[in-house]
């Protein structure tokens, strides 16, 4: 590790525009001074509220009345440390924010994650997350002119060669300066909170094969525009189930294919929830991405695919 | 029974020497799975001492992936719960090993944390991480339930609660208690796999 703790925690504790207090481990870390290395030296939050363009789907529009806000979540990393997304892959822990909201105002329709970056870690493994900078966007929607203070808290791992445990928080005034008009896509989030939910491909139908009773073979064929390709997706599985992207194809124009292996650790008899994957695509709008939802094991008449979510898995999950 | 429980003693110095487990056929790939024979290994402790696992034949054995950098791990530590977890267990006759496959890790790192934090069993050397592959162990920690028989039946978390707060312990499940439980009482094990939670294993490849 070559950047000297103290002047990383200068230069974060500058750039943080709200008070944090990231906690400190209680361990060495690997080759620092014992009890040296804090989250707070290599990783930082800071809070802002911004407007939050009108926009969202049949399934995600907000009151006609409502006044929309994004509290934003910037978080920031030293180089070579990363934090983690909704799934943090084999390893870490994901990214969390929780909030204590008053009287009339709400999150809808969900926490959002901009697409992650898949980084490989000691062992052969993947990891999903974040370097450098990423922006966590909070959607609220405040009805009857509400006012009041959030208090917001984040928790987070950032890990390099070791990985520290932090912790911030913050109490936000509605009624206190909020920035700019910013849409979903200038938070570059992925399609389930933006606009009309024109999505990149029409339908997403699931085949599920078992392989044993805890594993599925699962295939989802989605027809995406003719010049639109399916360049990466990203698994979030259900809770005690275990997905692995196989391979991704898109043998012909306006097909893709996605096969994947689903493991369920539920107790027999357990019915396991739908899981989700970030499917992103390129083609002549840029890099865009949407959910799919599938179910995690052999489907059952109760348990039929989407090809959208309604909004995006909660954070806290 | 244990597989490959004729290790010649040749053959388990050549496996300290190297740091490579011998494995059922002699294959480092990852071959462990809940139901299954647990891979052999023999790693050293931090005294030195040569613990082989085919030794340890008629006895429930668990596996604790382990390194103190981690926050995860010193969530079960700080509290003394992992401790009191272990203690408890060895008193009805549970073997309860820590293994640390992290890289450039030392007997005498392992010393050093094992006074520090008061651990009173032996952490085992697995610096290479071939035994780390071995089982799949993807974080710190890892769990792993090995019966008499030498059948894995736990594969997995310690709790229910992925989180690096200590204050979730006491009202997450731990699932190697309740899986200790049961076999113990000659019962199967209810939960038998999940998923871990902690930091990566810092392998040294």
């Amino acid at each position: 590790m070559s950047a000297r703790p103290s002047i990383l925690a200068s230069l974060f504790a500058l750039i943080a525009a709200f008070a944090v207090a990231a906690e400190p481990t209680t361990s060495p870390a690997a080759d620092m001074p014992s009890q040296a290395l804090r989250a707070s030296d290599v990783s930082s939050v800071s809070f802002r509220l911004a407007k939050r363009q009108r926009e969202g789907s049949s399934l995600t529009r907000p009151h006609p009345e409502a006044q929309l806000l994004w509290l934003l979540a910037d978080f920031k990393m030293a180089a070579g440390w990363h934090i983690y997304w909704l799934n943090p892959g084999d390893s870490g822990i994901p990214t969390n924010l929780k909030l204590d909201l008053p009287a009339g105002v709400s999150i809808s329709p969900g926490i959002q994650f901009p697409i992650p970056k898949k980084f490989p870690q000691p062992g052969g493994f993947i990891g999903y997350g974040y370097e450098e900078k990423v922006t966590v966007a909070v959607p609220l929607e405040i009805t009857r002119g509400a006012k009041g203070i959030v208090d917001v808290s984040a928790i987070w791992l950032v890990c390099k060669d070791v990985c520290l445990s932090g912790h911030a928080s913050a109490k936000i005034d509605l009624g206190g300066s909020v920035g700019p008009v910013l849409s979903a896509a200038d938070l570059s989030l992925p399609r389930i909170a933006n606009g009309e939910m024109h999505l990149p491909f029409e339908g997403a139908t699931p085949s599920l094969k078992a392989v044993d009773p805890k594993t599925a073979s699962v295939t989802l064929a989605l027809e995406v525009p003719s010049e639109t390709t399916v360049t990466d997706v990203f698994p979030l599985p259900a809770e005690d189930t275990e997905l692995t992207i196989n391979s991704i194809a898109n043998p012909h124009a306006g097909k893709a294919l996605i096969d994947l292996t689903s493991t369920s650790y539920a107790a027999p008899g357990v019915q396991t929830q739908p899981s989700q994957v970030l499917v992103v695509t390129h083609g002549p709008q840029g890099r865009q991405a949407a959910w799919v939802s599938f179910p995690s094991c052999l489907p059952t008449p109760t348990t039929q695919p989407s090809s959208t979510i309604p909004q995006t898995p909660d954070v806290g999950r | 029974m244990f597989c490959c429980k004729s290790l010649t003693a040749a053959a388990a110095a050549v496996a300290i020497l190297t740091g490579v487990a011998f494995f059922k056929g002699g294959d480092a790939s990852p071959t462990a799975a809940v139901g299954q024979a647990a891979p052999l290994f023999t790693l050293e402790d931090q005294t030195g001492k040569a613990v082989s696992l085919a030794e340890q034949t008629g006895k429930v054995v668990v596996l604790e992936w382990f390194n103190n950098e981690c926050p995860f791990v010193q969530k079960h530590y700080t509290g003394g719960d992992m401790n009191k977890l272990a203690t408890a267990y060895k008193a009805k006759g549970v073997l309860w090993f820590a293994i640390n496959s992290t890289k450039n890790k030392t007997n005498a790192d392992n010393t050093a944390i094992a006074k520090e934090w008061n651990i009173d069993r032996q952490i085992l050397n697995d610096s290479t991480g071939a035994t780390g592959h071995a089982y799949g162990a993807k974080t710190t920690p890892t769990m792993v339930i090995i019966d008499k028989s030498g059948n894995i039946v736990y594969q997995g978390a310690i709790d229910s609660t992925a989180s690096a707060d200590q204050a979730d312990i006491a009202k997450s499940e731990n699932y190697v208690a309740k899986a200790l439980d049961e076999v113990l009482a000659g019962k199967p094990v209810s939960t038998q796999q999940t998923k871990s939670y902690g930091c990566g294993v810092k392998y040294a490849k």
